[in-house]
């Protein structure tokens, strides 16, 4: 208990007072572990504020160069394929929607299925136009934004959207058949 | 640092923000040295401190915007560099726990002789020493001793309160005396130098 104390007075010794410095110092001239612990420290002491640098193999700085130019390579690529499969997938978007208007203006407004395509063509374009707001929020947070988060943002939205329009068309069916 | 090289400094940083990439390999020669020194006391191993320099100085390549003038350069991108090796440290450990990976053994025979040069029987005994420590406070006692930071800066550096830092500090040099006691001890017993004088 009192080497602990003694320890932990010469880690702070220069927070200490003349009369606990001496009480140190005659200490140390009785205490053998304490004498021990306080040439320990000295030398460990020495030994850190005498260390030398280490130093890096020379070139460091061409191979970060090297380092840069190939991590911009890879986030371009990753850049163009968002910008790929953003496109194919509004793309297959809009030729959905051009589909199911085709078939609206093809069949009957009174069959079950004309209601179901004008209701999935209401989706799909809100899905069309959420894209569209988040491929361009997406391009103006490029390179602020991880490209992984952002993948995850952007499933994360669409899972919500997709549920969201579900829970509508699924209250309006109910609605539709009270009435 | 003199007011010519500050300024300078201040410059590649200015330039750097705005796209040149010349003006940021300035940086990273001025830099290198420190940097690699810390990543090497950090994780004791050459190659993986020269991976974890690298690292760090393209995170500051893509932090800089958020860099704040007006705290110190070399503490801010020290700051980066002690959490990355942090993280290194803890995801080795993960390793280490899973079986799966061991953690990269320093071949001294197949050194470089650039690091055979330095790499003295004294070099060894501090990377023994630190390396008893865990990662925060391996990364306060060096940016203590071989960057002489004062406890508010290693508190901004790494995230802790002044007192944390104190602490932290405190026990690791505790921890460290001890260490060096108890191998002195051993190694003087070993060698029939006296053992009856020593504490054990």
């Amino acid at each position: 208990m009192k080497h602990s104390m003694y320890e932990n007075w010469i880690l702070d010794f220069d927070t200490l007072t003349q009369e606990q410095k001496a009480e140190l110092e005659e200490h140390l001239k009785a205490c053998q572990h304490c004498a021990l612990f306080a040439e320990a420290e000295r030398s460990v002491r020495h030994l850190l504020q005498e260390a030398p640098m280490a130093a890096p193999i020379p070139g460091f700085r061409a191979r970060f160069t090297e380092r840069l130019a190939a991590k911009r390579a890879a986030q371009h690529k990753r850049q163009v394929s968002i910008t790929l499969a953003l496109s194919a997938g509004l793309a297959g978007l809009l030729g959905g929607g051009v589909i199911v208007s085709t078939l609206m203006l093809l069949l009957s407004s009174d069959t079950v299925i004309f209601r179901l395509f004008r209701d999935l063509f209401h989706v799909l374009q809100v899905i069309v136009i959420t894209g569209s707001a988040g491929k361009a929020l997406l391009g103006s947070l490029g390179g602020i934004v991880d490209p992984a988060y952002a993948y995850t943002i952007a499933a994360a939205a669409v899972v919500l959207c997709i549920t969201w329009f579900a829970s509508l068309y699924r209250i309006r069916s109910i609605q539709e058949r009270r009435e | 640092m003199n007011s010519k090289a500050r300024e300078a400094e201040k410059n590649w940083i200015e330039a750097a923000r705005k796209g040149d990439d010349d003006a940021f390999t300035n940086i990273v020669d001025a830099y290198q040295g420190p940097v690699f020194n810390l990543c090497y006391r950090m994780l004791d191993n050459r190659e993986e401190a020269e991976d974890a320099a690298q690292e760090t100085f393209l995170k500051a390549y893509r932090a800089l915007k958020r860099y704040d003038s007006s705290r110190k350069f070399v503490n801010w991108i020290l700051a980066i560099a002690s959490n990355h090796c942090i993280d290194r440290i803890r995801r080795r450990r993960l390793r280490l726990l899973s079986f799966e990976d061991t953690v990269p053994v320093e071949d001294h025979k197949s050194k470089q002789p650039e690091a055979a040069v330095y790499e003295s029987e004294h070099q060894e005994e501090i990377q023994e020493l630190v390396g008893h420590l865990d990662q925060k406070d391996r990364a306060a006692v060096i940016l203590r001793y071989w960057y002489d930071m004062s406890y508010d800066e290693i508190a901004g550096s790494l995230d802790l309160t002044v007192s944390a830092v104190k602490s932290r500090l405190h026990r690791a040099r505790k921890k460290l005396a001890n260490h060096w006691m108890e191998t002195n001890v051993v190694e003087n017993i070993s060698q029939g130098q006296g053992h009856e004088t020593f504490y054990v």
